[in-house]
């Protein structure tokens, strides 16, 4: 065993999404950052879809970008297609996506990570976690190397145990030809956490040389289009374009056929996948009404003829893939370069989390992205530039942040995941937010970025641009010709600020019943569950009530008035006892 | 949602009783009492003599104290207004209060707010805490058993609906894929009117809903001449009914308004009923009295101390008890008899106004124990009818946004919280698991 000279404030274990955010925004913070990746080649990568963004995702890149984060910058680097989503409806509910050229996009953040002070970057893998008294202590690592850290941020992706699955051929590994983490998940149970199984699936690549194009509707870049951060400006650019076909009788004649030959339903797969976003043998067994599903294909960059087909999901055996896209018309040649699979792996309950994302009974040890049960580039980048912050923070012996559900997207994904846990791969929909007309794209800076400033995550001078542009966006929602001199704004634009002034104003009435509601829950959330007092003892509290605030344990009144099944008498019940405690204690 | 910077309300007397004393607590508790009471100053900790209205009508005098803050019970600022007892200036004055911006306290809250503020020590705090788990337990099973009730089932019903459209809606606002065909607009505008209206049907099963609509039906009857005009004449004060010896002589029912201690009464003078009858007006007359008894809330029959066992009378009475809700018995002309003689009535006199007292007294009896409310009523609770007011409003406001998902999918959320009070919360994931388990959601 060799023991590093040096010793990490905080060191990120993965190089996904999650944990590549959580570097930078620790490194930025000032800790000093040690990032363990089993491959710098596959840094970022994004190993599903070529796009960044959706209904739902596309706020949370805004959000990220809005703290400091990298996610919405890499993603304009590497563009070759916007399309806003839901124009159809109104502004609230509008989401940018955007398809990438992978490689780009993966070496864009490699840099990014590189130029960055305070971090440095490690190919080799973490195997255990080591603590002392409670506490992080260090990692040990596969070379047998030893690094001492005050906090670890594990983001590991599917990696955990990670088997690939295609048909009935199982292999072991977290992505295609990658190699899974086989030995962390021992030293996690070691650490007494509760470990699951989770399943998510990719779908097939093909050659888009064998494509026959003509038999689908290609949908062009949005052009004039809008950035993902609101640091760019739009440029010229060499844009790709998007294909939309549909799956046809045949098709659901292939699936009904072979159903039994997909890892799913031959036995191989316990786990539980999502609901929403279905293999499309899924799909054809729960949804037989719907016999034609939407198909897109997706260019994986521009310096390869490699497509993937949103929509096609599938762990079916190769020669069953291949019968799937014969009954596709315009697929019929088509010539697979890539299977599509399946994959489970091992994640951990997250309600063994604080809301600042750290491990209840291991403090400095934070978790970010899929090994919470997530899904979703976008949703492992929220979770990470929370999780690095944080981390960060407690080695800083400063309070966390923990973003409110009326502020983000990322405060309802964190706060539903410590709160209610998961039992199937939770993704982000604008559904799940209730102050869906307060979490636009359009405001994310104007929800968040004080946070930013506030913990040294932008640039200084950033500062009084960002003031004179929220000044600017309220003269302007008074008076939608009132002067603005464009200079003030620095980095931020004033087009956007019409747009947004535009937008709120709009939704006014809207606004204003949001915001009085949000009001009650910040309240309660004010209210703190001071340390040492145990909720769950609190005399003349339901049963069911006490085994799950004894699990969850909540920080805040307001986070426990969210446990799904407690009564407003046992909220009653818990405040007076936090009094009686803060008196009898002296704590205020 | 707990939150204790809302404004509370609520009574600190029980049911019954002629003076009730009402509760405001909290930073809009002031502004509240000057609204009720269109009046602008009050000293604090000085009994004020105030008019309550009602939008330009009076609903009741009372007596009114307003506590400073933090010189008050709770800590807060206070207000009590200590008034008439009638169940409907009851339940008006709350949904006054509701609608200025309180809500309704839980067990024990004001002394919890007392507590918190700092105006209670540990001992006496044990007592609400007390109250609270007692009251949690019970409220607990009450849920529990409410639920094999009819009336849950209606409620689940219409959450059911609405988390029906609601998922028809979301599903469109998340869907990336395209999967979805377009709103079906007029098959969902119809869902949200059906919704609506039973909401409002609900809503109008409210007992004051209704009395404020209809008023409280008293149907006074009897045998021909046993003074039931008189009777209705006496009790409202001036001469409506034609009064005259002449049996028989009110053929048609008459109707007069009258406000009894703030209820709205409606007194119905139905035609005297005699067995043997050859007049076609009178037997139609005696065809309607028979109807208005048996839509009355109240009936009061009128004998005749004079008759002595009259085999009509008894005949007739057996009748009027099978028909009616509530039933009183008095027994007139008390002045024409000896007074020592006994009856299992009321003695009243309709020409002297013996007894009059007495039989006001009875009829606010009965309304106070909500006996009437409680037969063929459903909704019983000022909260709950306006809650139900509410998603109402919120439903016709989202049949009105059908082209703007996201706005209808506000006011159907709204509504959902509205009724969170009767059927409790449907949550986000409640309505993604409807979504998921009806429609194909793509990435």
């Amino acid at each position: 065993m060799f023991d590093f000279d040096k010793s990490f404030d905080v060191i990120v274990i993965g190089g996904g999404h999650a944990g590549c955010e959580a570097a930078l925004i620790s490194a930025k913070r000032g800790a000093k950052t040690l990032l363990i990746t089993q491959s710098l080649d596959t840094i970022a990568q994004m190993s599903c879809n070529p796009s960044i963004g959706g209904i739902a995702k596309g706020q949370i890149v805004r959000e990220i970008d809005a703290l400091g984060g990298a996610m919405g910058k890499i993603t304009d680097i590497a563009a070759v297609h916007y399309h806003m989503l839901n124009t159809g409806k109104g502004e609230a509910v509008w989401s940018p996506r955007v398809q990438c050229d992978k490689k780009i996009y993966q070496f864009a953040y490699k840099h990014f990570l590189e130029k960055q002070e305070n971090l440095h970057i490690l190919q080799d893998e973490a195997t255990q976690i080591l603590t002392k008294n409670g506490a992080v202590d260090g990692i040990v690592t596969l070379r047998q190397t030893k690094y001492k850290t005050k906090a670890v941020v594990l983001c590991s992706g599917t990696f955990l145990k990670g088997t690939i699955h295609v048909g009935k051929l199982m292999l072991g590994g977290g992505r295609y030809n990658d190699n899974a983490a086989n030995f962390l998940s021992a030293s996690l149970k070691d650490l007494g956490l509760k470990i699951g199984r989770l399943k998510t699936g990719t779908p097939m690549r093909i050659n888009g040389k064998t494509v026959d194009f003509s038999k689908f509707t290609p949908q062009p870049s949005d052009n004039p289009y809008t950035p993902m951060s609101v640091f760019n400006r739009p440029v010229k650019k060499d844009f790709l374009q998007c294909f939309i076909g549909r799956t046809t009788d045949k098709t659901a004649e292939v699936l009904a056929e072979h159903a039994k030959e997909s890892a799913l339903y031959s036995g191989n797969i316990n786990s539980i996948g999502p609901r929403y976003c279905p293999s499309i043998e899924d799909k054809a067994v729960k949804f037989p009404q719907n016999r034609h599903h939407p198909l897109f294909l997706e260019p994986e960059g521009l310096h390869t003829e490699e497509y993937y087909i949103q929509g096609f999901s599938t762990s079916m055996p190769e020669y069953v893939q291949y019968l799937l896209l014969r009954s596709v018309e315009g697929l019929e040649q088509a010539q697979i370069v890539r299977p599509g699979y399946a994959v489970e792996y091992d994640y951990v309950d997250p309600t063994c989390l604080t809301p600042a994302l750290e491990v209840k009974n291991v403090s400095g040890l934070f978790f970010a992205g899929q090994i919470n049960g997530t899904t979703g580039y976008e949703e492992a980048g929220g979770q990470g530039i929370i999780a690095g912050l944080n981390a960060a923070l407690k080695v800083q012996e400063v309070e966390p942040l923990v973003l409110r559900r009326d502020e983000s997207y990322i405060g309802v994904l964190i706060d539903d995941l410590v709160t209610k846990g998961v039992n199937e791969p939770y993704r982000m929909f604008t559904s799940r937010a209730e102050y869906r007309i307060m979490l636009r794209t359009d405001n994310a800076d104007l929800r968040l970025t004080d946070y930013a400033f506030k913990y040294s995550l932008m640039p200084k001078e950033y500062e009084k641009y960002f003031q004179a542009y929220k000044e600017a966006v309220q003269l302007l929602e008074e008076d939608e010709n009132a002067e603005i001199n464009e200079n003030n704004l620095g980095v931020w634009s004033l087009n956007v600020a019409k747009n947004t002034a535009k937008i709120q104003n709009k939704y006014k009435g809207y606004l204003d019943r949001n915001i009085k509601e949000a009001k009650a829950l910040e309240n309660a959330d004010k209210i703190i569950i001071p340390d040492g007092f145990d909720p769950s003892e609190v005399k003349g509290i339901l049963i069911e009530s006490k085994q799950k605030l004894a699990k969850i344990q909540p920080k805040t009144l307001g986070q426990a008035s969210r446990i799904p099944g407690l009564t407003p008498s046992d909220l009653q019940l818990i405040l007076i006892n936090i009094e009686r405690f803060r008196r009898e204690h002296n704590v205020k | 949602m707990y939150d204790m910077h809302d404004t509370i309300v609520a009574f600190a007397t029980s049911n019954g009783g002629a003076v009730a004393l009402l509760r405001l607590s909290g930073t809009l508790a002031y502004k509240i009492l000057k609204e009720l009471t269109k009046k602008n100053n009050f000293t604090p900790r000085r009994a004020t003599l105030a008019t309550i209205y009602d939008g330009d009508a009076v609903l009741d005098k009372v007596l009114s104290l307003y506590f400073k803050a933090p010189n008050s019970y709770t800590g807060e600022d206070l207000i009590e207004i200590s008034m008439h007892a009638g169940p409907y200036i009851k339940s008006r004055i709350l949904e006054l209060c509701l609608m200025l911006g309180a809500r309704m306290a839980k067990e024990g809250e004001f002394s919890q707010r007392a507590f918190l503020n700092g105006k209670m020590d540990l001992v006496e705090a044990q007592g609400v805490l007390d109250i609270i788990s007692a009251k949690n337990k019970a409220a607990h099973k009450a849920a529990v058993n409410s639920l094999e009730g009819r009336l849950s089932g209606r409620f689940k019903e219409i959450r059911q609906e609405l988390t029906d459209i609601l998922s028809q809606v979301e599903v469109r606002i998340d869907d990336s894929d395209d999967e979805m065909q377009p709103l079906p607009q007029e098959e969902v505008k119809a869902k949200l009117f059906k919704v609506e209206k039973e909401a409002k049907d609900l809503a109008d099963t409210f007992s004051s809903g209704r009395l404020v609509k209809e008023g409280i039906k008293v149907a006074i009857c009897g045998l021909t001449n046993a003074g039931k005009s008189s009777l209705l004449n006496r009790l409202l004060g001036y001469n409506r009914a034609i009064v005259s010896s002449n049996a028989g002589t009110t053929r048609d029912t008459v109707e007069a308004p009258l406000s009894l201690l703030g209820f709205d009464l409606v007194l119905i003078d139905t035609a005297g009923i005699r067995l043997t009858v050859t007049d076609d007006a009178e037997i139609e007359g005696i065809t309607r009295s028979r109807q208005a008894i048996k839509q009355a809330d109240i009936t009061i029959f009128v004998r005749d101390l004079t008759l002595k066992n009259n085999t009509e009378e008894n005949k007739f009475f057996e009748e009027v008890r099978l028909n009616s809700k509530n039933l009183i018995t008095v027994y007139n002309k008390a002045d024409a008899v000896s007074s020592n003689k006994s009856t299992e009535g009321l003695s009243i006199s309709a020409k002297t106004g013996q007894g009059l007292k007495e039989l006001e007294q009875e009829i606010i009896k009965i309304l106070d124990l909500s006996n009437i409310s409680g037969q063929d009523m459903i909704i019983t609770s000022a909260t709950h009818h306006r809650a139900l007011l509410h998603a109402a409003c919120e439903l016709k406001d989202a049949a009105r946004k059908l082209t703007d998902l996201e706005l209808c999918a506000e006011h159907l959320r709204a509504a959902l919280k509205y009724l969170k009070e009767l059927i409790g919360e449907v949550t986000t994931e409640d309505i993604l698991d409807n979504i998921f388990s009806k429609f194909c959601v793509g990435k």
